[in-house]
């Protein structure tokens, strides 16, 4: 309570009736004031409501808010910004909105355009841009690059921001291993396996036995990075740790040391199995019992309840999933097409072909991938070409969709959207899509539009927008040319006004930041 | 005069309106779009198998639509409006169809009869009536004064910490006594008391402040006659007893001066009831002005008054020492862009005592002030300036956004200051503008 108001307080709080009022003493004009107001007054219960106005009054013409205390507890301003902040209206105002409801890929974009012509975020854009970043956290490289000193010192006064705050995980590395949580602690070891692997083998090693099955799993799965002979120790022990998937783990990173016990072991069984009418004509035969070796490798001897491979083929499925690709290779001096052709037309085929994609998932090999896309399997494998497309380098997959794109200009929206769907997962979202596989794109799109198909398929249609925000900026113009029609439905209109959106939006960044990009202007 | 974005979505009656027209702007749904220099126009396709048609006269602007809503303006006057600011591409150049002439022509008939008949003498009221109704008036406000002065001495001779747990009712009943005594203002003020007991550590210091103020309004009642002619009208001010905007411009000398607009708040007091008030500072005479306006029923406010923009236009100010509301002598048009005015900070609060000392009751002051904002770890704001601290009133999206305005360096601030907290209302630093947010 502050000084002159207790006096008063204390008697309002009790009751006047109760105790008397006297005005409390007080120096200078207002105190002077306070003395004839209760001189004029002579009831104590009216002097008091009398006091209370005056001070009421005094105060609002006279405070002026508290008295700094004498340290100062105002935190230190934002460093001074080295880059300048994006001015331009029209920018701005773009970028307000779309931040608001368009693709992310959009939104990256033109971040990194900002960043690419030197410019920050200005000020007044900060919160909105770091309150994007809280909810999707796939913006957040993006935006990091374009806070500037003001972001960063904003980014640290809020906690819902902290992870753009700059200095974020500064936690020492012991700590963040024995308190963070499993996807801190992955990334942790997965950094220290790129700088000192062995560092990190040593550091799992040593937690292993504690933690609960799926953190084996996942942790183990980031010795991929670094891995080497000297790993095979401990790969070696966890074929015989009693879960299932950390043994999977541990197999499927062995099947990359050929020269491990292990390898040595799967390629003799994988042997066994071969026999040879001629040195040019071989044959996949499943074995006919369990070796008594198998289990101490961690090789799983009973099939699933609902396995469609037999038991023996669910056997030789084990060996084949153990033997590196390039056993076979060797064995057999045949390429991978050719082995894939035989293997497609054995009587074990599903043993082998599911054998080998496991084995490619973890060690994929370019020449195996193209082999599996040339020559799907089909039916015989449950996933889609896309686990074995997302394997390649993009250098090998952009081909391949223009391939099929340039094949089949006639495509069914169906068709057509599969495919973009496909394209979508497997490419980066900082980027726009290469310029070749953009403009083989537009061909069955135009196609669609001219016959008045686009609306037909109504996943096609909720794509479309994303891919407004991914096409090369070259293929933009023509996808702004899309044929339209009259009696068109509403809701493929306002898809396109949308699209539209989305491309003026790219074009206007494109064009009033180009002068300070180092790539030339779309 | 084309509004733009901002300005368009400001004449929104409310938020949920704001949002429903942006969703509206989609050229798909607008078979037809016309404008010329005068109105804008369009056909809106709606829930019903006719479009609604819409249309905007500019020189208001004014706004007529088919649909049903009682909104005013309705969600497609303003999508309309905001179709025009930012695809002016897809609105043809062309004749305005009989529907869009017949409205305009009726308007411009109206305001013809109307300037005619302001220009014509107003039939004097008879004064004996007036002067019989006013009398009736102070009558039952002196019985109401009198019936508050006797209840603010039961409140403190029982004592504030010994009142029963249903004392908010019961303070709401006193203000509605005073309300049927013909003085609303004061009902107000014992209604605002009544929101402030038991919340918040300090609540007795807060309540038995507005008790002080109430009591001096009490005390002043009975003596008026003795008290000033400008005191009086300030008096009138405190009890609630309106007046005629007509009144207040015929009896005002027109202040004319380039006012500025520091800032604006538009508040919901009551369901369906909407208050805005505008900050002004005459750049020639440095006078504080305050346009305090009400809509009523989802209606919004006509004339907008854009921040930091500058109009020549003379004002009618409130009689009262306090002089500070005013109005508008004509339509303000053509707002040109303008830099807040630099006044000294001692200057400035020295202003603020002044007023206070010539009209005690005045509830908030502009300020305009420069210093740092801050946000401390346990969510409070405030503003360091001068070597103090101001409490700062701020919701939780304006914080941060003032916050990155300022980074930590000063900015200058212009808000409403009620003696104890400052309510920002808009800012400007180096970086570019605040402003508080809408809703």
């Amino acid at each position: 309570m502050s000084g002159p108001w207790s006096t008063l307080l204390s008697v309002a709080m009790m009751g006047s009736e109760r105790q008397t009022f006297t005005a409390p003493a007080l120096s200078g004009a207002v105190g002077e004031l306070l003395q004839r107001a209760a001189a004029s007054v002579d009831d104590p219960t009216r002097a008091l409501l009398h006091a209370a106005g005056v001070l009421a009054v005094c105060e609002r013409a006279g405070l002026r808010g508290v008295p700094q205390p004498d340290e100062p507890t105002l935190p230190p301003p934002a460093a001074a910004e080295t880059r300048p902040a994006l001015t331009t209206p029209e920018l701005v105002e773009r970028l307000t909105r779309a931040l608001d409801d368009t693709p992310r890929r959009l939104q990256i974009e033109l971040l990194q355009r900002l960043n690419r012509a030197g410019l920050r975020l200005p000020a007044t854009l900060l919160p909105l841009v770091l309150d994007a970043g809280r909810r999707d956290s796939r913006l957040r490289p993006a935006l990091e690059a374009v806070l500037g000193e003001r972001g960063r010192w904003l980014a640290v006064r809020n906690p819902d921001w902290r992870y753009a705050s700059g200095a974020s995980e500064q936690v020492p590395e012991e700590r963040l291993w024995a308190e963070g949580n499993l996807a801190q602690r992955l990334d942790l070891l997965r950094r220290q396996r790129a700088r000192d692997p062995d560092a990190a083998r040593e550091r799992l090693n040593h937690s292993l036995s504690e933690l609960p099955a799926r953190e084996r799993t996942e942790l183990l799965a980031a010795l991929a990075t670094g891995l080497s002979p000297t790993d095979e120790p401990l790969l070696t022990d966890s074929l015989k740790d009693r879960s299932r998937d950390v043994r999977r783990a541990a197999a499927g990173l062995l099947v990359r040391l050929p020269d491990s016990a292990h390898v040595q072991r799967a390629g003799a069984r994988m042997a066994a199995c071969i026999t040879r009418t001629d040195p040019a004509r071989w044959q996949v035969g499943a074995p006919e019992t369990a070796g008594e070796d198998w289990k101490a490798d961690g090789i799983e001897l009973d099939r699933p309840r609902h396995e469609s491979l037999g038991e023996r083929a669910w056997w030789l499925y084990q060996l084949v999933r153990r033997t590196p690709l390039d056993w076979w290779t060797a064995q057999l001096q045949a390429d991978p097409p050719a082995l894939l052709r035989r293997a497609v037309r054995s009587e074990w085929a599903e043993a082998l072909v599911r054998g080998w994609h496991d084995v490619l998932q973890h060690d994929p090999r370019v020449d195996w991938c193209l082999a599996f896309v040339a020559h799907w399997p089909g039916k015989l494998l449950q996933h889609g070409v896309d686990s074995v497309l997302g394997l390649l380098p993009p250098e090998y997959r952009v081909p391949l969709w223009i391939n099929r794109l340039q094949r089949d200009p006639k495509m069914k929206p169906q068709a057509y959207m599969a495919l973009l769907e496909e394209i979508f997962q497997a490419s980066p979202e900082h980027e726009p899509l290469p310029p070749e596989l953009s403009t083989a794109l537009l061909e069955p799109l135009t196609r669609l539009a001219t016959r008045q198909a686009l609306h037909q398929h109504q996943g096609l249609r909720a794509w479309l927008p994303e891919l407004a925000a991914a096409l090369h900026p070259a293929a933009l113009e023509r996808f702004g040319t899309l044929p339209r029609h009259e009696d068109e439905p509403s809701n493929l209109t306002e898809t396109l006004h949308r699209c539209a959106q989305i491309t003026d939006c790219r074009r206007a960044f494109g064009r009033i930041l180009h002068h300070r990009d180092q790539e030339p202007a779309p | 005069m084309q509004p733009d974005t901002e300005t368009v979505l400001a004449l929104a009656p409310d938020a949920g309106s704001a949002k429903a027209a942006r969703d509206l702007v989609k050229p798909a749904k607008w078979p037809t779009l016309g404008a010329n220099d005068a109105a804008v126009w369009g056909e809106c396709r709606g829930s019903g198998s006719k479009p609604y048609q819409t249309q905007v006269d500019l020189s208001g602007p004014a706004f007529r639509c088919t649909c049903p809503s009682r909104k005013f303006p309705c969600k497609h006057g303003l999508a309309l409006l905001l179709l025009r600011a930012g695809e002016p591409g897809l609105f043809s150049p062309s004749a305005p169809p009989a529907w869009v002439e017949e409205w305009l022509a009726t308007r411009a008939a109206r305001a013809q009869k109307q300037a005619q008949k302001q220009q014509a003498a107003a039939p004097a009221a008879d004064p004996q009536a007036v002067q019989r109704q006013e009398a009736r008036r102070c009558a039952r406000i002196e019985a109401g004064v009198a019936e508050l002065a006797q209840w603010l001495a039961d409140q403190i001779a029982r004592g504030l910490g010994n009142l029963p747990p249903d004392s908010r009712v019961r303070w709401e009943a006193m203000a509605a006594r005073l309300v049927d005594a013909q003085a609303p203002g004061l009902a107000q003020r014992v209604r605002d008391a009544a929101a402030e007991l038991q919340q918040g550590p300090d609540w007795p210091e807060r309540v038995l402040r507005q008790l002080g103020l109430l009591h001096l309004a009490c005390e002043a009642v009975p003596r008026r006659e003795s008290l000033s002619a400008p005191v009086q009208d300030d008096l009138r001010t405190v009890l609630g007893w309106a007046r005629d905007n007509a009144e207040v411009l015929a009896r005002a000398e027109p202040v004319p001066d380039l006012w500025i607009v520091l800032g604006q708040i538009r508040e919901e007091r009551e369901p369906n009831l909407l208050e805005r008030r505008v900050w002004l500072h005459g750049l020639h005479s440095g006078r504080r002005a305050l346009i305090l306006e009400h809509a009523h029923g989802g209606r919004g406010f006509e004339t907008p008054w854009p921040d930091g923009a500058a109009l020549r236009i003379p004002l009618a100010f409130y009689p009262g020492a306090a002089a500070l509301r005013a109005l508008p002598f004509t339509v303000p048009e053509a707002p040109q862009p303008h830099p807040w005015p630099t006044v000294p900070a001692e200057a400035e609060w020295r202003t603020v005592a002044e007023r206070v000392a010539a009209s005690p009751w005045v509830p908030l002051h502009p300020v305009l002030c420069d210093g740092t904002p801050e946000i401390t770890a346990d969510g409070r704001c405030r503003l360091h300036h001068q070597g103090r601290q101001l409490a700062l009133c701020l919701r939780e999206a304006d914080r941060w956004s003032l916050l990155a305005l300022s980074g930590g360096h000063p900015i200058e601030l212009m808000g409403e200051w009620d003696g104890h907290v400052l309510q920002p209302l808009a800012a400007r630093g180096p970086d570019g503008y605040w402003r508080r947010s809408v809703s």
